[in-house]
């Protein structure tokens, strides 16, 4: 029995080895899982808390009335929003306007308490995550930034 | 008052009898929902909300208006009672738009909380509810009908306790809503009570208008800076920024009644204009400059001018807004820092002093909430609802719950002369006059209360000699009253068993205080209504802490706690007329505008050397050489005395703006720098006032009146009269405020026509003091040959008056 020992460790060896290389092998033919991030970028799942959107009608109008249900609800208290008294109202019979909408995203946690909290259907979250940038106050989203499409730096 | 025991749900409780049944619940710490019933009215069973159930039986009660019975066994929560609480908020809803997150009611708003509470989720009851307008042109308040669940607070509260009744139900049944007459704006004093008793959002502040949401506001308690009533505010603060006033029933002396100036005269905290650094006049022209350059220089030319013409030519002017504490400081900084008595404010403060001397105690003899108790009341040229609005609802109360009987005797016919049992409209200033004729008539009548005279009062023999001679033809020929009217006055007030006295003083009103007040304490004395519940003399003081700055000596006059003084220094007015005085230091006030001289800008001008403290750059300060900015009354603490002498306190609740200094601290610095001693020992002892009832004695102190001025053909009798919402001095900086009115001059319809004025045209008016351009108004409570002048921040009509602030014959003519 003696004689055998180092012979039966010696072909276990060389049945991994060829194990690991067909492993390696079938790797070398399945398609590539890396995405080429910032060239390449993965969509994200629905339901996915991202970047949060004020949404508009179809006149371009804020849907947000202004109720601030959004910046009571927040834990993070990121929201920050005023409102004016119109002189006029609107063709909805609306005399309360928006002044500034604010959301500090330094503070936000994306937990999209503000999206259950609006009555209107006025905020959403997107799948926008990218939002760092080299500069604290570039992190205050107002309501230009937050209706339009989100800044992204794009790489060729 | 007979007590009462019932049980409800299980709890015994006692109440007086006569309570409601939602009044005891309350005691007994069950809480029964109610969206129409507030403690100041009275029950009226609008929204079906508090029905309990009595056991043993099925049917629902009101609670809000069902009185207490003896071993009542009242159930307030049976699945009974729910539902049928279910079914009222399902037809409250049927109707009411749910457009809370604009409303600026949410977050406390009482159906929304109740809604809530009992988990009202769907609604079988539809209606599409007719769109009604928002009203929108009334100065201040806004009003939403669609929101309005007719409970009928705004309208009794408005009724009730104002007494104004500017708003009222229109139309029956699903049409029925609150407005005006014929729907107009509102055009009534805009105290806001409707808006604060308002449980949905159907009356809104105009100021307040989204702002911010009630639930971001942190309230304060603090005091009313304006009249002498005393009345607790509650701020609603956010970002260091007052955003509304608004009272709390369970705080202070107002049961949370507020008036226009309370609730929305709060601008001036935050104006964009306030002092922010001290300045000094340098070339000409101010510079700002850090607190001990300031301070230092102050203190520099005060020793000098000290040194050069001696301490009597340096004067104090404080004012009656500072706190208790800062007065006395003020008056310590004068007396010690300086060395002289030249200190006083311009607090119209004689008929308050002169109950000193007939009764014994500088200021009202009874607390302000006994006049709702009293059975007759006699308003003596007191036109409340422009001077003291809140003194105004304890007569409103007592004529409406306590059918008390009202007797007016002013210059015009005022708002409660609606209400009034007897108008005695006299000429003006012949007050005291109409007075001796009631005490005449008094006499006469034999409606003494002699038990109380011979007692309790001396001198009566000196006022029977000189009111002997005002008979009510004599009166007649003087005041222009009807021996009638005297005759139903003296009996009204001689014969109710509690009766009372109230004049108002203030800056803007005729001059005769001391006068008035002796008269009126005369006439007290010999009724015996002195030293009794719900009666007395009330002589209301004008600002916040009039009833203090006189405690704290702030007057030429006396010492804190009316000790007397060596040499009596100069009063506001001689101070500023006589021209004897090199450098003056004033405080928060603004004689320019407010005093009733033409002379005061050139008299400041003469001024060697000018210290004003203020929180805003007043035409007085424009004068000054140095002007030091002083914090508002948000910013500070200390005490304020009112008018009944409850001292309250005040609350710091903001930041002080800039580098604004509370008055006190500045005071301090100064007195520091002049060299007397802040320390505790260097402080007198305010002794207590040395008052025993039994050893009491009133004194009949006789008063006479000269005839009205005589006024010659063409030319009209022209007097002061306050307005409610400014006097100048902090309204001037509420722009919401003086949006409401302006300067004007009240002309009856026959004078105006025999003038050829029209209402709202722009007149001159012109006495022997001086000339302003004003607005004149058609009014039918001003009776002929009479003008009065209203007074308004930014025209200073009281220089029409002259230093004594008589009535003066004047000329009205039309603006060519």
């Amino acid at each position: 029995m003696k004689q055998y020992a180092p012979k039966v460790g010696f072909v276990i060896a060389i049945i991994e080895l060829i194990h690991g290389l067909c492993v390696t092998l079938k790797h070398l033919f399945m398609p590539s899982v890396t995405i080429q991030y910032p060239t390449q970028r993965r969509p994200v799942a629905e339901g996915f808390r991202g970047l949060q959107r004020l949404n508009v009608d179809k006149n371009g109008q804020l849907l947000c009335v202004g109720c601030g249900l959004c910046a009571r609800h927040c834990p993070a208290e990121a929201i920050k929003l005023t409102c004016v008294a119109m002189d006029e109202p609107d063709a909805q019979g609306n005399d309360k306007k928006v002044s500034t909408y604010v959301i500090d995203i330094s503070r936000c946690i994306f937990c999209g308490l503000c999206v259950d909290a609006c009555p209107k259907d006025a905020i959403s979250m997107t799948g926008c995550y990218e939002m760092a940038c080299y500069h604290r106050d570039k992190m205050i989203y107002d309501v230009e930034r937050l209706t339009g499409e989100p800044e992204v730096t794009r790489y060729k | 008052m007979a007590e009462i025991t019932l049980t409800i749900d299980g709890k015994q409780v006692t109440v007086e009898k006569g309570t409601m049944i939602l009044e005891a619940a309350e005691r007994a710490g069950v809480k029964i929902p109610a969206l129409c019933a507030d403690k100041r009215l009275i029950g009226f069973g609008a929204c079906r909300m508090c029905v309990v159930q009595l056991k043993g039986r099925k049917a629902l009660i009101p609670s809000c208006f069902n009185p207490v019975k003896e071993g009542m066994e009242v159930i307030t929560n049976s699945p009974e009672i729910i539902k049928s609480r279910c079914a009222q908020l399902q037809l409250i809803l049927a109707e009411h738009p749910l457009d809370c997150p604009v409303c600026d009611k949410a977050g406390e708003c009482q159906l929304q909380d109740l809604v809530y509470e009992y988990g009202v989720v769907d609604n079988p009851y539809r209606m599409e509810p007719v769109k009604k307008a928002v009203e929108r042109l009334s100065p201040l308040i806004e009003r939403d009908m669609n929101r309005c669940i007719l409970c009928g607070k705004c309208v009794r509260i408005c009724n009730e306790v104002q007494g104004v009744g500017e708003i009222s139900f229109i139309n029956r049944g699903i049409k029925a809503y609150i407005g005006t007459d014929f729907d107009r704006p509102m055009e009534c004093e805009f105290c806001g009570q409707c808006i604060s008793v308002c449980p949905v959002g159907a009356l809104n502040s105009k100021m307040f208008k989204y702002k911010t949401r009630v639930w971001d506001l942190k309230n304060e308690t603090t005091l009313c800076p304006y009249c002498s009533n005393g009345c607790s505010l509650v701020l609603g603060i956010k970002d260091n920024e007052i955003k509304r006033v608004t009272g709390d029933y369970n705080a202070g002396i107002n049961e949370g009644n507020l008036c226009s100036k309370g609730r929305f005269g709060y601008e001036f905290v935050s104006s964009p204009e306030r002092l922010k650094k001290p300045l000094v006049k340098k070339d000409g022209q101010f510079k700002e400059v850090g607190w001990d350059e300031a301070l230092g220089l102050v203190a520099a030319k005060f020793n000098e001018i000290k040194a050069a013409s001696g301490a009597d030519s340096i004067g104090g002017l404080g004012s009656a807004r500072l706190t208790n504490e800062e007065l006395y400081l003020f008056q310590h900084l004068i007396r010690q820092g300086i060395g002289t008595n030249n200190i006083d404010h311009y607090g119209r403060y004689q008929g308050v002093l002169a109950l000193r001397e007939s009764l014994g105690v500088a200021g009202v003899t009874n607390p302000l909430q006994e006049i709702r108790k009293s059975n007759a009341i006699l308003l003596v040229r007191a036109n409340l609802n422009e001077t003291h609005p809140n003194v105004r609802i304890e007569v409103n109360l007592a004529v409406n719950r306590n059918r008390a009987s009202l007797i007016v005797a002013d210059n015009k016919r005022t708002l409660l002369s609606r209400q009034a049992q007897g108008n005695l409209v006299c000429k003006p200033g012949t007050e005291v006059a109409l007075i001796n004729g009631i005490i005449n008539k008094i006499i006469q009548l034999e409606l003494a209360d002699n038990a109380f005279v011979n007692n309790k009062t001396e001198g009566l023999e000196k006022l029977q000699a000189v009111v002997e001679k005002y008979t009510p033809e004599y009166v007649e020929k003087i005041c222009g009253v009807s021996p009638q009217a005297i005759e139903l006055a003296a009996n009204a007030y001689a014969k109710a068993e509690k009766a009372c006295i109230i004049v108002a003083t203030g800056l803007g009103l005729v001059g005769n205080d001391r006068d008035i007040a002796l008269a009126a304490s005369n006439l007290a004395l010999l009724t015996g209504n002195v030293g009794k519940k719900s009666a007395g003399v009330y002589i209301l003081p004008e600002k916040n802490n009039s009833q203090g700055a006189l405690e704290m000596g702030a007057v030429p006059g006396f010492l804190p706690g009316y000790k007397p003084v060596n040499k009596i220094g100069l009063g506001a007015m001689d101070m500023l007329e006589s021209g004897k005085l090199k450098a003056m230091y004033i405080v928060g006030e603004n004689p320019i505008l407010t005093y009733p001289s033409s002379r005061v800008k050139e008299a400041l001008e003469a001024m060697e050397f000018l210290v004003v403290q203020d929180m805003f750059m007043t035409p007085t300060a424009e004068l000054a050489d140095v002007v030091l900015p002083a914090c508002s009354f948000a910013e500070k603490e200390g005490t304020y005395t009112n008018l009944e002498r409850r001292v309250q306190r005040l609350k710091k609740v903001l930041p002080c703006m800039g580098e604004s200094r509370a008055d006190l601290e500045i005071f301090a610095d100064l007195c520091t720098r002049l060299g007397c001693d802040v320390s505790e020992q260097g402080m007198d002892v305010i002794p207590a006032p040395d008052f025993s009832r039994d050893t009491w004695k009133g004194k009949f102190i006789p008063v006479e009146c000269g005839e009205a001025v005589p006024v010659v053909d063409g030319k009209l009798l022209l007097v002061s009269s306050p307005s409610h919402l400014y006097s100048g001095t902090l309204s001037a900086f509420s722009p919401y405020l003086l949006g409401i009115g302006e300067a004007c001059i009240e002309l009856s319809t026959n004078d105006a026509s025999r003038l050829g004025v029209g209402d709202g045209d722009m007149v001159v008016v012109a006495s022997k003091n001086a000339k302003v351009e004003l607005r004149m108004r058609i009014s039918r409570d001003v009776p002929d040959g009479v003008g009065v002048v209203h007074t308004y921040p930014t025209v200073n009509v009281m220089c029409l008056f002259g230093k004594e602030m008589m009535p003066v014959v004047g000329s009205v003519e039309r603006v060519a």
